[in-house]
């Protein structure tokens, strides 16, 4: 790989980490967006213990990998959306990379916001429902939960790629994280909800936490694990997809935000 | 015309214009109103077992989902009116126009939770219908009191806080800040006892877990009249705050215009 791709991928990199923290300053991520994970996270513990779910440890397991669909969902199209705002979106589409990898690239701040508020969830919910022992055998699982931040992701930037050129990219970043919620057994066991289990099938998350709770529980893990993979790479490829659509529409027409 | 017939006039004006604004940025509203209580209360009514799901179990639910869709669209939609016209570059004009600030906002807040808890209602409704789960509240006109002490309080909130979130560049991150402690505070749809007993006595001061105890009572046993007392009384409380806040705010604008005032 050539010195001069990889600089353009380090600059990427970098450019997507300024954004990320002129809009979102450490000061600010630690008083206001880690506690809400945190408390987001002992939320949903507590919901599914209190109204009959299945058990402690499923609750845990399950609102602990939520908390990667806030940023890699619903926050994740901030990186298209802040080149639609200041109308630089035209110099993407003139440069030598790909919109999509830059996109991919600037997007990894995300990926690195979601692990830290995933570590910090599962300690801190831990501790408050003296499960420590189940927090620190998932705090192991971090590769399996960094792929499903991965996957995710994947899917948030393939929705982006839709939404932000109609100005629907909160609309439907929530509704895929919403979706996840209903859909992915991360709260409700899968089976309750029969009609809702055939859409989780092609969301991510489903299968790494399946994958999660299989390992935890000493049974097969591999397949799951798999499958996870597949569903982010089907994502992957219509983000890739979505994003060559849009600039190619924006060239031929220059009708909508990514001209 | 005489003053208060002028006031009201002027806040049924905001409130038809702030609705008309929410018809445009309808997306929010699709999210806290139809999606955002759609799932909660999906997820509420299938953790337990079929035969678990009491019609008293239902209308908890029914209850607990209405009021955290009411505090979201408190926080994502009422705090942020102010940071709009600011953002809009209208927030001068609304501060020097010939009627009150807090009238045309009253309005707005008026437009936008009415809009909010009509969709949220008919959401509830919706799902409780298609599950095919029936609820039951034995005292309805109490139920309706609560409902419309809800409203107000609502307006006040509002007040409160369109007037900080103004100051603030990071609006998103204090609303999605905001949001679980007073789900799990209030108790809208978890047991406080599951709470560490340490911060507990927090919840004494959030009125929405009054107001949940108050609408809870309706469902069965008698009205919980203590608990609609804490909800005027706390209420009251957050009045004076928000009148101060919104003091704090137009002096800071109209003295120092140390926030974007053009």
């Amino acid at each position: 790989m050539s010195s001069e791709r990889l600089w353009r991928w380090a600059q990427a990199v970098r450019i997507g980490y300024l954004d990320y923290k002129a809009s979102n300053p450490w000061r600010v991520s630690a008083t206001t967006t880690w506690p809400r994970a945190i408390l987001q996270c002992l939320f949903f513990v507590i919901l599914d213990t209190a109204a009959g779910g299945p058990g402690r440890a499923f609750a845990f397991e399950g609102a602990a990998a939520l908390i990667l669909t806030v940023p890699t969902s619903v926050q994740i199209a901030s990186v298209p959306s802040t080149d639609k705002w200041m109308g630089t979106f035209y110099r993407l589409r003139l440069g030598r990379m790909p919109a999509a990898g830059v996109m991919a690239l600037r997007a990894i701040p995300w990926l690195l916001e979601a692990m830290i508020m995933l570590v910090l969830s599962i300690l801190a919910v831990g501790a408050l429902t003296n499960q420590l022992p189940l927090a620190f055998r998932l705090l192991a699982l971090a590769p399996v939960f960094l792929l499903m931040a991965v996957t995710n992701a994947a899917a948030g930037l393939a929705v982006a790629s839709f939404a932000v050129g109609r100005n629907a990219d909160v609309l439907l970043g929530n509704a895929l994280m919403y979706l996840i919620i209903a859909a992915d057994g991360v709260v409700v066991p899968v089976g309750r909800l029969p009609w809702l289990d055939d859409v989780g099938r092609f969301l991510p998350l489903r299968n790494g936490l399946l994958a999660v709770r299989a390992i935890i529980a000493g049974r097969p893990w591999g397949t799951h694990l798999l499958l996870e993979l597949a569903v982010g790479a089907v994502w992957a490829a219509l983000a890739v997809a979505g994003f060559s659509f849009q600039v190619s529409q924006a060239r031929r027409k220059g009708a909508d935000a990514y001209a | 015309m005489n003053r208060w017939s002028s006031s009201v006039s002027v806040l049924l004006a905001c409130a038809r214009h702030q609705i008309l604004v929410s018809v445009r940025s309808w997306h929010f509203y699709a999210i806290l109103a139809i999606v955002q209580p759609g799932v909660l209360l999906l997820v509420t009514l299938s953790l337990p077992r079929r035969s678990q799901v009491t019609t008293y179990y239902v209308s908890q639910a029914a209850l607990g989902v209405l009021l955290i869709s009411f505090w979201s669209c408190i926080l994502w939609t009422s705090a942020n009116i102010l940071r709009r016209e600011r953002m809009e570059g209208t927030l001068a004009s609304c501060l020097t126009g010939v009627r009150d600030l807090r009238l045309v906002l009253v309005g707005k807040l008026l437009g936008t939770n009415a809009i909010s808890a009509l969709i949220t209602m008919l959401t509830v409704m919706t799902v409780l219908a298609a599950l095919r789960h029936p609820v039951r509240f034995d005292h309805v006109g109490w139920l309706v009191v609560g409902l419309l002490a809800l409203f107000l309080s609502g307006l006040i909130l509002g007040v409160g806080m369109a007037s900080l979130f103004v100051l603030s560049r990071f609006g998103p991150q204090l609303s999605g800040a905001l949001m679980y402690p007073v789900f799990l505070l209030a108790g809208l749809l978890t047991p406080l006892s599951a709470l560490p007993s340490g911060i507990r006595w927090l919840s004494w001061g959030i009125s929405l877990r009054w107001t949940k105890t108050f609408l809870a009572s309706t469902i069965q046993s008698s009205p919980d009249l203590p608990a609609l007392g804490m909800v005027v009384i706390l209420s009251a409380g957050y009045a004076i705050v928000a009148a101060v806040a919104f003091r704090r705010f137009t002096m800071i604008a109209l003295r120092e215009g140390t926030i974007d005032f053009v």
